[in-house]
């Protein structure tokens, strides 16, 4: 009976101070909102990073070596080398570009084009899946055979959605033949700006026998290579053994190499976003600190006139349980309220700021999100109910005087 | 046994201190059921002090005061509670409406506290409102009202409960001849209906209309028309 008594008067109190109780829960709302955009936003960023380096294929050895002032290469002896690693290695390939200028197919253009220098491994090593034709062979390597592969965006430009297998191409004025079409690596389906962006660069990608260099770029050197491990495990033997075949080979004197693998990048980007997330984390805890000391102040200032309305009520009859339970119940749905409202706020502004900053699909944080609303909901409780403890012990005249 | 028995009480503020007051000064006052008692007095003679002892809204600082046999400095928060709700019905003079709810919701609320049900409580208060001429203002909030009609609200609020102790600190203070006119007829009507009225006023004219008039100086009882050994001064 006096529970209900008191739910009845808090709600009347909430509904007849419509302003203040507006005030009191916009502290906790901000607050709840932004711990949870700042931290879902830096969540988002690391799963984007992750997703990357998940797209850019894990347990990937990248090889940059460089012999000063000799002509002499490596690079056959390189290979050789990793065939015989086989148990650790699916494919090895030269990782290195030339500038392709306008690559034209009849009158379309395909335009600040990359060519890939690549080897019949490219494909495993890249990532990429074959969609149509063949992949370059050992042959059109050992030949240097003008043959190509185009990635999806370069087929879409040179060929608008036309089966290309066959048809030739004009790469600096060379001729070269599409063998095969690789499914695009970043889909274009989401709408999605980054993607769109990575979506041009690596699937206009035209991808040729390494060894037709001589052809399109004679003065070029290929001192960078790709090497995709089976695993984890493997990537790490294969580093070691790779990392003891050049130091047998280069030394300070005569050169450099560099062995080194995208895990370390992952972990790197681990480690990076933690850190983020604890700095951020440290921002949304003083966001949280500035809204609860806002909510405090709110509840501070009406303590006079609170006072007056607990001495009002307790002259004629309320008892001091009745009033504390009706300030307990007041505050609660007010900080509940603003807590829920934080939390939809914050989700809906991740979702909008992720897509307004970064053009990706964001989740908000709901852990996080819930730890700042039960903060908040309790800096709300406390300081709502504190004028009621208070002065609901005074002597009416006195709690009528509001001191 | 008198409804009402105060003996020999003093409210003093800032005991001790140069600034010290001495509200109430050695206070003996006996009321008994269905009287209708005027308090008369200069400002600060301690009238509003002596009230709130009355209404349980205040203890002295030495004295006793039994209210009904219960010695009120003995009693818990829960029992005086019970006692402001159930026993007494105060008209303060400065009003103390809550300012966010309505009339009606004012009038409700000593009702709310004694748990009377809903459809019920809302008739008593409606009928109160109407008694003191305030139908057409019950849904206003007591800053839409001028200060007679709060001074309306504030005694309605103090009838609905039909309370057997009537305390009004300056009903009338507010109000022009006629409704001060009206306010009186309503607390005779309280009184008549078996209410114990108590009443402050500045007003001579008003405390004639009371059976038995106490005249307070300086926190004193100067005169009372109801002492047998008292002399009533002119
Ligand atoms: N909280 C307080 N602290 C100090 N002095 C007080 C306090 N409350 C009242 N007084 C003093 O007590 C005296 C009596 O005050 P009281 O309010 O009872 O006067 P009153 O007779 O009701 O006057 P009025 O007719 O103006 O309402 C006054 O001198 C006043 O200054
Ligand atoms: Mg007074």
């Amino acid at each position: 009976m006096r529970l209900i008594q008191s739910f009845r008067i808090a709600f009347k109190a909430i509904l007849a101070k419509k302003g203040r109780s507006f005030l009191t829960m916009l502290g906790i709302i901000i607050g709840v909102a932004a711990v949870i955009i700042l931290v879902s936003l830096v969540q988002g960023y690391r799963d984007q990073m992750m997703d990357y380096w998940a797209k850019q294929g894990e347990n990937k050895i990248q090889i940059d070596y460089y012999l000063w002032g000799s002509s002499k290469s490596l690079d056959e002896e390189l290979y050789t080398y990793c065939q015989s690693l086989d148990e650790y290695i699916e494919g090895v390939t030269p990782s290195a570009s030339i500038w392709g200028g306008n690559i034209s197919h009849g009158t379309k253009r395909l335009q600040d084009s990359q060519v890939f220098l690549g080897s019949d491994q490219y494909s495993i090593c890249s990532g990429f899946v074959l969609a149509s034709g063949r992949d370059l062979s050992y042959v059109d390597v050992k030949n240097a055979n003008r043959v190509c592969v185009l990635g999806d965006y370069a087929k879409e430009k040179l060929f608008n959605y036309q089966d290309p297998i066959g048809k030739n191409i004009l790469i600096k004025g060379e001729r070269f033949t599409v063998i095969g079409v690789y499914k695009p690596l970043y889909g274009t389906d989401e709408g999605n700006g980054n993607d769109e962006w990575m979506h041009q660069y690596y699937d206009g990608a035209v991808v040729v026998p390494y060894t037709v260099k001589r052809i399109l770029e004679p003065s070029m050197q290929i001192n960078a290579f790709i090497v995709k491990a089976k695993d984890k495990e493997s990537t790490t033997k294969a580093i070691s053994y790779l990392g003891n075949w050049f130091s047998a080979r280069i030394s300070q004197d005569n050169g450099y190499y560099d062995v080194s693998s995208s895990n370390t990048y992952i972990d790197s980007t681990n480690e990076e976003t933690r850190m983020l997330k604890i700095v951020l984390g440290g921002i949304a805890g003083i966001a949280l600190l500035v809204g609860g000391i806002g909510i405090m102040n709110i509840m501070l200032v009406t303590v006079k006139e609170r006072t007056r309305e607990i001495g009002i009520r307790k002259s004629i009859g309320a008892e001091r349980r009745t009033i504390v339970g009706q300030f307990l119940i007041e505050s609660s749905v007010l900080s509940f309220v603003g807590g829920l409202i934080g939390i939809a706020v914050g989700a809906l502004g991740t979702v909008v700021l992720g897509k307004v900053l970064f053009n990706m699909t964001l989740y908000p944080s709901m852990g996080i999100g819930l730890g700042a609303a039960g903060v908040s909901v309790l800096i709300g409780i406390i300081f709502g109910a504190y004028p009621a403890i208070r002065a609901s012990g005074l002597q009416p005249v006195d709690a009528l005087r509001g001191e | 046994m008198n409804l009402i028995d105060i003996k020999n009480v003093y409210k003093i503020y800032n005991e001790g201190l140069d600034s010290e007051v001495r509200a109430l000064n050695g206070v003996s006052l006996q009321i008994d059921r269905k009287e209708f008692v005027a308090i008369i007095g200069a400002s600060g003679s301690g009238k509003s002090t002596l009230m709130n002892v009355i209404g349980c809204l205040d203890i002295p600082t030495y004295g006793e005061y039994a209210l009904d046999g219960e010695e009120i400095t003995e009693l818990t928060d829960r029992e005086l509670s019970r006692i402001r709700n159930k026993e007494i019905g105060f008209i303060f003079q400065g009003f103390n409406l809550i300012e966010d709810l309505t009339a009606l919701e004012n009038v409700e609320l000593p009702l709310i506290y004694r748990g009377t049900r809903p459809s019920e409580r809302r008739g008593l208060a409606e009928r109160a409102l109407e008694k003191v001429g305030l139908a057409d203002r019950m849904q206003h909030h007591p800053k839409e009202m001028s200060g007679g009609q709060q001074q309306r609200v504030a005694i309605a609020r103090a009838l609905a409960c039909k309370p057997p102790i009537i305390l009004a600190d300056e009903p009338t203070g507010n109000l022009d001849s006629r409704t001060s006119a009206d306010v009186m007829a309503l607390l005779r009507e309280m009184h008549s209906e078996g209410s114990t009225v108590i009443l402050i006023t500045h007003d001579d004219g008003i405390a004639a209309s009371a059976e038995r008039v106490v005249r307070i100086k300086d926190g004193q009882i100067i005169a009372d028309s109801a002492s047998h050994t008292g002399e009533e001064t002119p």
